[in-house]
């Protein structure tokens, strides 16, 4: 009889200092190859097709509101065994000085009240430092246009390119970090896991395209000004805004199950 | 135009749920400290201590029927041994022996604990759950307790035993052989020995017992042999090795050792200091250590091993297994994170 | 040319990133999965050796009646025990509330500095002068030790080995307000998570400076602390690896602290934190890279603990880099500022600790609730990324400049015992 099987003989419980949990290895290799390999795979198999659906979702409800025949899909090459990628084709529209010069104006005052509240003494947070970020990569983006609007190296169709690039690689990225949280690191029972992992894997789907809609239309209707801003400050930290949301949600809920539930037992001392 | 509106809303209200969702719990749910214990959970005697003063509340609690009540788990009966003569084979009550011995007889199993006043002597008992003795207690072969012993005087233990998580006396606990335990403290700890053997003349005495642990260094040896040691077979150093460490037999360290792998201490050898290791140390025949000895893997003892000084109390710690042969000494404090063995392969 | 650099330095960033990224995941997993690696709290052993233990103070007279009253409620035996409170150029009550402990206990021996040379180092080399005992423990004025928190870290130097020993930090005020809240989950996974797992895996635990304790011959042996270095716990730490001496990690060693209550302090505290470890990094990088006395695993882990307070500065010359690749229409899917966010994020949720290693302390420490704010740790980054970066470019003035570092200590926010009193 080994001390974990004494210790839970004798109700005794396991103190923070030293517990854990033992490996299944068989879950774990279930999890990995029998969930997350077979959807890492498929999705590499059918990233093309995937874009192409997104795409054309999206590009309806724009040719609603966009002149017609500007809203075009095209594929541009990707990986090379795998195929290339679906994306918008959108006329590209430069801002004008007039544009330039209220966004900058804008962005210069937004920035000084983010830059006055990060010096205040009292409820300071780390937002006013967030919002500067961002604010940041707008003003130098006004700026650019303001004096190189000619040589912005970015069409619409081109953004749109890089823009899906990004995205399926977010998505298999995203694949990859939650087998390797919930699947190599993950404790817990297989069911809560394995419904997480389609949770997430959904909502970054759903996220994925309204994003892609939203942009698509600013884009659209206003301007190239925008690309630098909406790639850089709405683009991956919010991918993992969400993850991390769910993820807190599962660990809350195990905390409860291994802390005072039934979970209780499968502490391992030592 | 209303499909895009729909997604630029769905868009942000995506993105700022999460935030919006722990702003919330800010607001509704508290957050809790982490306590630290307040009591000595390190300590050896923490179980049996808190039992005993949760006995004397209990028995304060009693009501004329002896029994205690609880509010969030089932009440509790207390039988006073004194005026008992026959117990259930199967005894499910606290047990209070307060002015006489206590003999119960044989095939019982006590699933709750046993307080005794005087001495007591379980012999053919089968399992026990705890048990606290003010004076001597003897403990009958294969007897399983499943979690502690507590005496204010010796505990005689005999073959076959399983001494549950913690084992603590104020003067001595004697073990004859084949049991098994997870910690155990006591002045003096005889593990293996026959029931006929006198103590008083067990402990060996040095021929110069003096405190002395040189603070001077020497890194990464291999062994202590005669090349390294003066011409009394003794190296004034403490050694630090990355290497397995071997001290031959007969030799002498004053000092302490502490070894990334393995420690052999010959027949016979002694060290002054704590030996620390990560590996596995092996204790030959007759080998002394005065200081602690703490590995973060087993120990293994041959026969007539002493560990520590009597009149002090100095600790053996092993991760893992401890592995006691016959004859073996501790003065002070045995624990394993796993399980310590009394001559168990020696039948 | 130039934009063939500004790739390369991105796909740098992505690789360090990814180095980072595979130690913490090798950490959370040992430390979850993994045997654990004991301390030595659990010696008993009659003779335990007498300890000094100093406590530097410049204006606690708020925080320090609790401090010394843990330390004199100790298990530890007072006759064990010499206490130095270091009263540096205190301009409050700090001296009289100090002199008043002394008049009442023969152990506790004030010292009260007029010098010139003022600051946590300078403190402790002057009170290292006058300490009896081979064994110092440190504490900060705001700490609240328990009980038998001395015997516990005092029982590490039972190991000859031992040079330094670290016990574990929770907050207190952890319930306050937001920030408390989620400093409470940073520090759940910097000790329960990623101390645990160094200390399991043999690398580089850290000797933190506040709960802990080393010998003091090793540190006198090269004149006392460097009083040119904010951080002398981190600097202690290589010091003593590069001489062949460890740093212990006590996770059952345990201790209240107070953790700042309001952003403008963390900023402050996470700057300096930067300065000072920044100054060791430059210090020790290459001895520790050269040094005889650790292994390839030490020297791996050291060589990225010490630069962990350069990465957010390197990481923010990336997204520089990546916005000027952008407008350059450079900007490729491998050398994409989406890489190395998501990286970057992923380690920078908890002061470079990645979210499921904070998780898994969570989980281990039990902490509910609070785990559920961690999506607000996510805006964190740029706060790090912003201050941290301030804190390099404070050690590079300082090693460019060999200025003095003054130094500055954390405000304190708890009400003294005698308001508390006055307050009922």
């Amino acid at each position: 009889m080994d001390i974990n099987e004494r210790r839970k003989r004798a109700n005794i419980y396991f103190s923070r200092t030293y517990r854990r949990f033992k490996v299944n290895s068989k879950e774990q290799l279930i999890y990995m190859f029998a969930l997350v390999l077979p959807t890492m795979l498929l999705f590499l198999l059918f990233y093309r097709e995937i874009s192409k659906f997104i795409t054309i979702l999206v590009s309806r409800p724009l040719s609603m509101v966009l002149p017609a025949g500007n809203v075009k899909i095209v594929s541009s090459s990707f990986l090379p065994v795998f195929g290339g990628v679906y994306h918008l084709s959108l006329p590209s529209v430069l801002p004008s000085y007039t544009e330039i010069l209220i966004n900058l104006a804008v962005t210069i005052v937004l920035l000084g009240v983010s830059l006055y509240s990060s010096k205040r003494e009292h409820k300071k947070t780390p937002l006013p430092i967030y919002f500067s970020f961002i604010l940041i990569i707008h003003l130098i983006s006004s700026i650019y246009f303001l004096f190189a609007r000619s040589y912005f190296p970015f069409s619409s169709t081109e953004y749109f390119e890089l823009y899906m690039k990004q995205q399926i690689v977010m998505w298999f990225s995203l694949i990859v970090l939650a087998g390797f949280v919930l699947g190599v690191i993950g404790f817990g029972k297989m069911r809560r896991r394995v419904l997480l992992f389609f949770i997430l894997l959904v909502y970054a789907f759903i996220f994925g395209i309204v994003r892609y809609l939203a942009f698509s239309y600013i884009i659209a209707v206003g301007s190239s000004l925008y690309m630098a801003f909406l790639f850089f400050a709405l683009g991956p930290l919010y991918e993992f805004i969400y993850f991390v949301f769910f993820y807190s949600i599962f660990i809350n809920r195990e905390i409860r199950y291994f802390g005072y539930g039934e979970g209780r037992n499968d502490w391992q001392w030592l | 135009m209303i499909y895009i509106v729909i997604s630029i809303v769905l868009f942000f209200a995506m993105a700022l749920f999460p935030i919006t969702y722990s702003l919330i719990v800010l607001k509704k749910r508290t957050s809790e400290e982490l306590i630290i214990p307040t009591l000595l959970v390190d300590d050896p005697k923490y179980f049996t201590d808190l039992y005993r003063s949760a006995f004397r509340s209990k028995l304060a609690a009693m009501d004329s029927e002896n029994i205690v009540e609880y509010t969030f788990k089932p009440s509790e009966k207390i039988v006073e041994a004194d005026k008992t003569i026959e117990y259930p084979v199967i005894c499910n009550y606290i047990i209070y022996a307060e002015n006489y011995d206590f003999v119960p007889p044989e095939g019982m199993t006590f699933n709750k604990e046993i307080y005794a006043n005087k001495n007591v002597y379980l012999v053919g008992v089968k399992t026990l759950l705890g048990i606290y003795c003010k004076k001597n207690l003897l403990i009958g072969s294969g007897i399983d307790i499943i979690r502690w012993v507590d005496s204010g005087g010796e505990i005689t233990v005999e073959d076959n035993c399983s001494l549950g998580i913690i084992t603590t006396s104020n003067t001595r606990i004697i073990t004859g052989e084949n049991c098994l335990f997870a910690r155990m403290l006591a002045p003096q700890i005889f593990l293996g020995f026959t029931k006929d053997t006198d103590f008083k003349t067990v402990s060996k005495a040095l021929t110069n017992n003096e405190d002395y642990v040189s603070q001077e260094v020497i890194r990464n040896i291999k062994s202590v042999d005669d090349d390294i040691t003066d011409e009394n077979q003794e190296l004034h150093k403490s050694i630090i090795t990355k290497y397995d460490l071997s001290i031959l037999d007969g030799m002498k360290v004053k000092g302490s050792i502490r070894s990334h792998k393995t420690i052999r201490v010959g027949d016979n050898a002694i060290v002054y200091g704590n030996v620390f290791a990560e590996g596995d140390i092996y204790l030959g025949k007759g080998s002394r250590i005065l200081g602690n000895i703490f590995t973060q893997n087993n120990i293994y003892t041959e026969e007539n091993v002493e560990i520590g000084q009597n009149g002090k109390i100095k600790s053996i710690i092993a991760k893992e297994k401890i592995s006691f042969s016959r004859r073996c000494v501790v003065y002070g404090y045995i624990e394993s994170g796993n399980v310590c063995e009394v001559c168990l392969d020696e039948q | 040319m130039v934009i063939t650099i500004l790739k390369i330095y991105i796909i740098f960033i992505f690789v360090l990133m990814l180095i980072y990224a595979v130690r913490h995941a090798i950490f959370a997993y040992h430390r979850i999965y993994k045997k654990q690696r004991i301390y030595y709290g659990s010696i008993q052993d009659s003779e335990m050796p007498p300890v000094t233990i100093l406590i530097p103070m410049y204006n606690e007279e708020q925080v320090l009646e609790y401090v010394l009253d843990s330390l004199i409620d100790s298990y530890y035996p007072q006759e064990l025990m010499e206490i130095i409170p270091i009263n540096d150029n205190s301009t409050d009550k700090t001296k009289e509330l100090l002199d008043e402990y002394a008049e009442k206990y023969s152990f506790i021996n004030p010292i009260h500095r007029q010098s010139d040379l003022r600051g946590k180092v300078a403190a402790l080399n002057d009170a290292l002068k006058v300490a009896r005992n081979e064994i110092i423990l440190v504490f900060d004025a705001d700490y609240r030790p328990s009980k038998e928190l001395i015997h516990q870290l005092v029982a590490a130097f039972k190991d000859p080995e031992a040079g330094a020993v670290m016990g574990r930090v929770i907050p207190h005020n952890a319930a306050k307000n937001w920030l408390t809240r989620l400093l409470n989950l940073e520090r759940s996974g910097g000790y329960q998570a990623d101390q645990q797992a160094r200390y399991n895996l043999r690398t580089v635990p850290q000797y933190g400076g506040t709960v802990g304790g080393f010998r003091k011959s090793l540190v006198m042996a090269e004149g006392g602390f460097d009083t040119r270095v904010l951080a002398e716990d981190t600097e202690l730490t290589f010091r003593l690896f590069t001489k062949g001496w460890k740093v212990i990690y006590a996770n059952s060693a345990e201790c209240y602290e107070e953790v700042p209550e309001n952003w403008n302090v963390r900023a402050r505290q996470i700057r300096r934190w930067s300065r000072g470890h920044n100054q060791v990094m430059f210090k020790y990088f290459f001895p520790v890279m050269f040094s005889k006395h650790m292994n390839a695993r030490e020297k791996l882990d050291g060589l990225l603990l010490l630069i962990i307070y350069l990465v957010p500065f390197l990481f923010m010359l990336g997204l520089i880099d990546s916005i000027i690749l952008f407008f350059l229409g450079e900007i490729g899917i491998l050398t994409g500022w989406w890489v190395i966010l998501f990286l970057g994020a992923y380690n920078s949720y908890g002061n470079f600790a990645p979210f499921y290693e904070i998780a898994t302390a969570a989980l281990i420490d039990g902490i509910k609730n609070d785990v559920l704010l961690l999506p607000l740790l996510t805006f964190n980054f740029y706060f790090y990324l912003w201050n941290i970066t301030l804190g390099f470019f404070d050690a590079v003035a300082d090693s460019v400049s060999g200025r003095y570092v003054h130094w500055a200590k954390t405000e304190r926010f708890a009400k003294s015992k005698r308001q508390k009193e006055t307050t009922k």
